[in-house]
Order: C-alpha cells, then sequence, then structure tokens
C-alpha cells in the first residue's frame, strides 16, 4: 500500500470529506478507535494499543506507526 | 429449547432523543457501524430486582412453582450489597423455602457462567428444575455526559427455567479469566474499597466524553484488543472440546456487545454471516442479558429450531470470557 492509498484508505475508513495530507488533523473518538483497532490488526498485524491511540494526532502519525513496527 | 423469558423497562432512549440532548453527535454514523438504535433504561426508582422478578414471574406458574428448588442470580448491579437478590427473588415469587439460592457478579460473560452453574447443579443431582436469571441495570452508573456509553448501553432481564431434562443439551464448556484487565471496565467508587465521592472530578476521554470515578468506565480501545486477542481461541477451544467444527454449528450467539466488534471478530474467525447473529438494534448492549434475549428471538423468529447445535460465547468485564455449545 503505498502512501496515497493509505491516505485514501483512511479518509474512507474516517469518513473524511475533502483533501487531506499527513499533516491532516484527525478527530479520533470512541469509533475512529475501534475502527483503526481493526484496520491496524488486519492490514498490518499488530495491536493499537489505548496510550497509542492517545498520542495520535494527524494521518502522518499513523504512516509513522506502521513504519516503526514493521521496519 | 428451555423457556426464557425477557423484561425491558418501559423507558426507551433513542438515538433521535439522544441527539436532542448531544446535537453535534453524529448518530447516523453511530447507528450505522455500532448498530443500535434504541435502549430500554430504567426509571431511577427502578433496580435489577424488579426486572428480575418481572421477567421470572413470565415463566414461574402455579404448575411449576413448586418444584423450582434452585435460583442463580447475575448482576452487577445488585439492590443491596446484601442479602443477596436471588433471596428476595425466592420470596417475590412465592418459591419453596426449600430452594437454593445465590447471586454471582459477572457481567457479559454471565449467562455462560449460570449456564456452568446450572449444568454443575444439575450433574452432581442437587438440584433438578432451576431459575437462571441475569438482570443488569448499567444505564444507572453511566455519567451522562459519556455518550459513547450511553449510545451503547441498555437494561433488562432474562429468566430461563431448566430442568434435567435439559441437561444432556448442555454441552463442554470453555472458560477463562484475566484479572490483569479489571482497570478497563470498572466502577471504582461505591464499594469498600473506595468510598462514593460527593465531590469526585470528571475526567475527559475519547474526545468529549466524562465520567467520575463513581460512574462506569469503559477503556474500549483495550476491550476491543482483549476480545480481538482470545475471542478466536475460545471459539476454537469450544468446538475441540466439543468434538465440533464451525460447519457443524448452525448458529453463533456472541454477546451482543457492538455491531462492529461482532462483524469483525466474525470475519476473524471465518463464521458465515448467516450462521452469525447480530441482535442489538432494539436494546443494545444488555451485558448479561444480551446472550438470552438473543437466543430467545432466534428461537422464536425460527431462525434456531429444535435439535440444531448452538454456540454460545460471552466476554468482557473482569476480563471474564466464557463459551458453551448446547442443542435446542
Amino acid at each position: 500500500m503505498t502512501e496515497k492509498e493509505f491516505i485514501e484508505r483512511i479518509k474512507d475508513l474516517l469518513l473524511i470529506e475533502g483533501d487531506a495530507d499527513i499533516d491532516y488533523f484527525i478527530k479520533i473518538d470512541s469509533l475512529a478507535n475501534l475502527i483503526l483497532i481493526q484496520f491496524y490488526d488486519e492490514y498490518f498485524g499488530f495491536k493499537l494499543t489505548s496510550e497509542t491511540l492517545n498520542e495520535l494526532k494527524t494521518i502522518g502519525d499513523l504512516i509513522q506507526l506502521i513504519k516503526e513496527k514493521l521496519h | 429449547m428451555f423457556d426464557i423469558s425477557i423484561y425491558l423497562p418501559e423507558k426507551i432512549l433513542t438515538n433521535e432523543n439522544l441527539k436532542l440532548e448531544l446535537p453535534d453527535w453524529d448518530y447516523l454514523k453511530i447507528q450505522d457501524k455500532i448498530g443500535i438504535r434504541q435502549r430500554h433504561i430504567v426509571g431511577a426508582s427502578e433496580t435489577a430486582l424488579d426486572l428480575a422478578y418481572l421477567a421470572a414471574e413470565k415463566i414461574v406458574n402455579k404448575k411449576n412453582r413448586e418444584y423450582i428448588d434452585f435460583i442463580i442470580f447475575c448482576t452487577q448491579s445488585p439492590d443491596y450489597f446484601l442479602p443477596t437478590t436471588a433471596c428476595i427473588l425466592q420470596d417475590k415469587l412465592g418459591l419453596p423455602t426449600n430452594a437454593g439460592a445465590l447471586d454471582f457478579n459477572l457481567g457479559c460473560s454471565g449467562f455462560i457462567y449460570g449456564l456452568a452453574l446450572v449444568k454443575g447443579l444439575l450433574t452432581a443431582g442437587i438440584s433438578e428444575n432451576l431459575l437462571l436469571i441475569t438482570a443488569e441495570t448499567y444505564t444507572k452508573h453511566i455519567n451522562r455526559k459519556d455518550v459513547a456509553n450511553r449510545a451503547i448501553f441498555g437494561d433488562a432481564a432474562a429468566a430461563a427455567l431448566i430442568n434435567k431434562h435439559d441437561q444432556s443439551k448442555i454441552g463442554e464448556f470453555t472458560l477463562g479469566t484475566d484479572g490483569r484487565g479489571k482497570d478497563n471496565l470498572i466502577i471504582q467508587n461505591g464499594g469498600t474499597r473506595n468510598a462514593y465521592d460527593l465531590y469526585a472530578q470528571e475526567i475527559e476521554y475519547g474526545n468529549g466524553n466524562y465520567y467520575t470515578k463513581n460512574d462506569l468506565y469503559m477503556n474500549g480501545p483495550e476491550i476491543f484488543n482483549f476480545t480481538i486477542e482470545n475471542v478466536p481461541p475460545l471459539i476454537k477451544k469450544n468446538l475441540d472440546a466439543n468434538k465440533l467444527s464451525i460447519s457443524d454449528i448452525d448458529y453463533f450467539i456472541f454477546h451482543q456487545a457492538n455491531q462492529f466488534m461482532l462483524e469483525y471478530l466474525r470475519r476473524k474467525i471465518g463464521i458465515p454471516t448467516e450462521k452469525f447473529c447480530i441482535d442489538l438494534a432494539e436494546t443494545g448492549n444488555t451485558v448479561s442479558c444480551t446472550i438470552p434475549i438473543a437466543l430467545k428471538n432466534a428461537y422464536d423468529r425460527g431462525v434456531i429450531k429444535s435439535r440444531n447445535k448452538v454456540m454460545l460465547v460471552g466476554f468482557g468485564v473482569g476480563y471474564s470470557w466464557g463459551a458453551v455449545t448446547i442443542e435446542i
């Protein structure tokens, strides 16, 4: 999955309308928590803890997380 | 199938009602993903005992009353520290004084553990006709500004009348516990460790939800992680214990936590959609009552029939989990 594809996927999952890039601030409410946990478990095979979720601010943070876990 | 009766409080809280209180709340998104349209909630003076009594009264009648020799009652919202609610129910329902009665405190795994106790009592010959009752009123413990939990939980009671002829239809159990998860679904104050605090501070969590330590707190992400980790192996272990495979099971009834979580578990485990119960739109997550409510609804609607094999799966607060395969 390319960075562009990842951003599109996140936009779809979190119902983000309009343009978004790595600096886009994401609103992580209780439903977004569940959506992200499922997405990371299903596609990247690792667990997002509540502590990690609390630290996420932007789409770039979501991408950085994958880089740190998988490289 | 053994008789099950349900009681739901009269008061209904719809998503539209919640939206009036919280204009910024995107209820259509929640409804679509979480799968809950409304939930029944108790009034200020209504308790788990009241709900339990009204559920049990529907299946306790003149004919069977004198034969009921045990009451097992599950709640985490007892009317009193003591005596047990089961003792009060024995009197209110007019059951014989030679009946045994006990309460146990479990949440979403409660119905499975109740069935395990029932099977033990039947197998040991201690009891022949039992009343297993679950009743829960979590909404009494949820902060009004905690919309995440108000949108999920509802109140209810369920009563099941089970006798010695049902014993062989209750298959093998798989149970589990991990108390390290205690802080992730908890009411901290009001017990003997921490007194109820009149001046408890509001704490924000999950982007705009509030609770105090007197209220119910749920760490949704950690609860979801717990289910992802523990429920798939639980299903496998219970299938193995009963020498069955997924294709042998006619229907799976999981604790109805929320539709999003259930759908993901279903896909992860590989259960076909048509064999998987989603039944929480009208009642929400009623804790220990979701499984008996869904079981009764599935039977009444003809989704499951006599001789079908149904796996029941509960998981949640504790952490505590359990599964059993029954024959209808």
